[in-house]
């Protein structure tokens, strides 16, 4: 009799095992914690950013720009500048820097951002996928964006990768847990 | 065949279409309670199946089969046997999918083959027509007619002693209810009519086992009325009325013919995320036509409780008072009070652990005996796909059985593994 509900137990362990590999989220080694929570910081540009680039009395140099794959924008006159990992200021001043470079006098350059690159949402909500990104979203509004949670989702935590790392990170989930374009989100399952 | 099924079918759709339109139960109603959805209750769209379309009909087929280790078959302190069972249950339903009215049929096939001992396989079947005819807005009538050959465990309490092969049984049962919903106001009536006819077995040395005296007619009736005070909370008040009549009173034995009702009055709720549930408090009145066995009045009582501790943990309690027909020669009739409590928790989408246990405290009218009957239980379900799924359980039922006519204790331990394949 013992043998037989050792055997019982191996057969539940067995479904429990087969349930953890049928799930399809990924999990484990490139899950890094975080303690602190997230908070909104300045904007830093990325490759998908659309830029509007306004050289003040120079409509020749002025217009609308997206920053490439490598990071960078190919404006007239001074040619490919830097915009990937810098802010919205930084990238200005360089802009200034290389007009100074031989070209102009006294350069006033505005930039703006007209649309932010994606983020992107899956797991436990209700419609996982690609959304625009606005300033200050924070995770509770990107679910809010997906339909809400799920009845599976765990609330307590959420795993963010940022564009261009290689392991998602879990940061305690709060009102005020920021979310940058490029992010990729992921809601878990809770367990109980 | 099944073509032959199918024709009769569309006669009675057809017939049912003609009722005059104006749909069905009430969409505002105020005794819904699908606030909460319990963890086996909750739709899982990845793992289940629409059926085959057929006209107006959608059909599914479930095939079930199972392996089963007892450690008891014959239910026995004295004689313990253990054997290895093979189960095959084929299902199949056919529902309509009519915008008004609805019609079921269904029928099931459950063998199960002993592998050492033959004698105690056997093969059950049945049949159901159910069907609701949607009157006007708030107004239905359900009704249907079932029919199952069975055969009896050994476990149960009038199980003849010493029959070589299990006891076989057919039940036909009809029924029908109306229900009218308006406002605040919810009623229904029912009836019922249920036939209980027994084969004889065979004792060692080619005895008949005659069980004809077990034969019976049971009669039931109902109304209740239901008054909502709230959108998650009703009251209600209930009349519930039940005739047996035996076929014929065993030379030397008792009349067992009864009858009585059950008068009680409850709430019904669904109160929060948290808790859903039923109870009613009443009265229970039992008459027996025979002259030295006492009649029964006293507390009736029934309570169910869902409590959703999590969205992924469902903890069910339920408690019971009735009387029960006893299928003894000497005692018609014992008085029941059953408790219980459950656990569903939903691991994953497609894993569920349960667990429950329940305590039954059966006391017979006539004769000295009381049992209590205790079953515990586990398992898990496992949900591969749509079309696919397994499960593994183990089941420990225990009898305790005291008095002068007490039935022999015994402690059987069921443990199984099955698959369950369906369209």
């Amino acid at each position: 009799m013992n043998i037989i509900i050792k055997s019982l137990f191996f057969i539940l362990g067995c479904l429990a095992l087969a349930a953890c590999q049928s799930t399809g989220i990924a999990s484990g080694n490139s899950v890094k914690s975080s303690e602190t929570t997230r908070e909104a910081t300045e904007y830093v540009l990325g490759s998908g950013d659309q830029l509007r680039i306004i050289v003040f009395g120079e409509e020749n140099l002025s217009g609308e720009f997206v920053v490439d794959s490598s990071g960078f924008i190919s404006m007239p006159l001074i040619g490919e500048v830097a915009a990937g990992q810098k802010s919205i200021r930084e990238f200005q001043r360089s802009v200034e820097s290389k007009l100074l470079d031989g070209y102009l006098k006294d350069p006033r350059v505005s930039a703006e951002v007209l649309n932010f690159r994606p983020y992107y949402i899956l797991g436990e909500v209700t419609t996982s996928g690609e959304y625009p990104f606005s300033n200050g979203l924070t995770v509770l509004n990107a679910v809010a964006t997906a339909g809400g949670f799920t009845y599976r989702a765990n609330t307590k935590v959420v795993y963010i990768k940022r564009a261009g790392e290689q392991n998602e990170v879990q940061y305690p989930l709060t009102v005020s847990t920021a979310v940058q374009p490029g992010d990729t989100i992921r809601v878990a399952e809770r367990l109980f | 065949m099944f073509r032959n099924l199918i024709i009769p079918v569309l006669v009675i759709t057809a017939m049912l279409s003609a009722v005059p339109a104006s749909a069905q139960a009430l969409n505002d109603s105020l005794f819904k309670r699908d606030r909460n959805v319990s963890v086996k209750e909750r739709p899982k769209p990845g793992y289940t199946t629409d059926g085959l379309p057929m006209g107006r009909f959608r059909v599914q087929p479930i095939l079930n089969v199972q392996t089963e280790f007892n450690d008891n078959i014959f239910a026995s302190d004295a004689n313990e046997q253990s054997d290895t069972i093979f189960v095959i249950n084929p299902i199949v339903q056919a529902k309509s999918d009519f915008s008004r009215h609805e019609l079921i049929f269904g029928g099931n096939v459950n063998h199960r083959e002993f592998s050492d001992i033959g004698s105690e396989s056997y093969t059950n079947y049945g049949a159901n027509i159910d069907g609701r005819v949607d009157v006007k807005r708030g107004t239905y009538i359900n009704a249907g007619t079932n029919y199952q050959k069975s055969h009896e465990e050994r476990s149960e309490a009038g199980f003849a002693n010493g029959v070589l092969e299990p006891i076989e049984f057919e039940i036909t049962n009809f029924y029908a209810e109306g229900v009218h919903e308006t406002g605040r106001i919810r009623a229904s009536v029912s009836g019922g009519f249920g036939k209980w006819n027994y084969e004889d077995g065979q004792l060692a040395g080619g005895l008949p086992a005659d069980q004809d005296f077990r034969d019976r007619d049971i009669i039931d009736a109902g109304a209740r009325i239901d008054y909502a005070i709230s959108p998650d909370t009703a009251v209600f008040a209930r009349v519930r009325y039940q005739d047996q009549q035996y076929d014929f009173v065993v030379p030397g034995g008792i009349d067992r013919d009864q009858n009585g009702y059950i008068l009680d009055v409850g709430a019904d709720f669904d109160l929060t995320n948290l808790v859903r549930g039923e109870v009613g408090v009443g009265y229970v009145n039992r008459k027996f036509d025979a002259p030295l066995t006492p009649d029964f009045d006293g507390l009736s009582y029934t309570a169910k409780f869902d409590w959703f501790a999590t969205p992924l943990i469902t903890v069910s309690a339920n408690g019971a008072r009735s009387v029960n027909a006893s299928g003894l020669v000497a005692s018609p009739a014992f008085v029941d009070t059953t408790v219980g409590v459950g656990a569903d928790y939903e691991y994953r989408r497609n894993v569920i652990f349960s667990a429950a246990y329940q305590h039954s405290d059966q006391k017979y009218r006539g004769i000295d005996r009381a049992d209590k009957r205790n079953t515990l239980s586990a398992g898990a379900t496992y949900l591969m796909n749509r079309n696919v799924g397994f499960n593994a359980g183990i089941v420990r039922t225990s009898l305790s059985s005291d008095g002068a006519l007490s039935q022999s204790n015994f402690g059987v331990t069921q443990v199984r593994i099955g698959l369950t394949l369906k369209r």
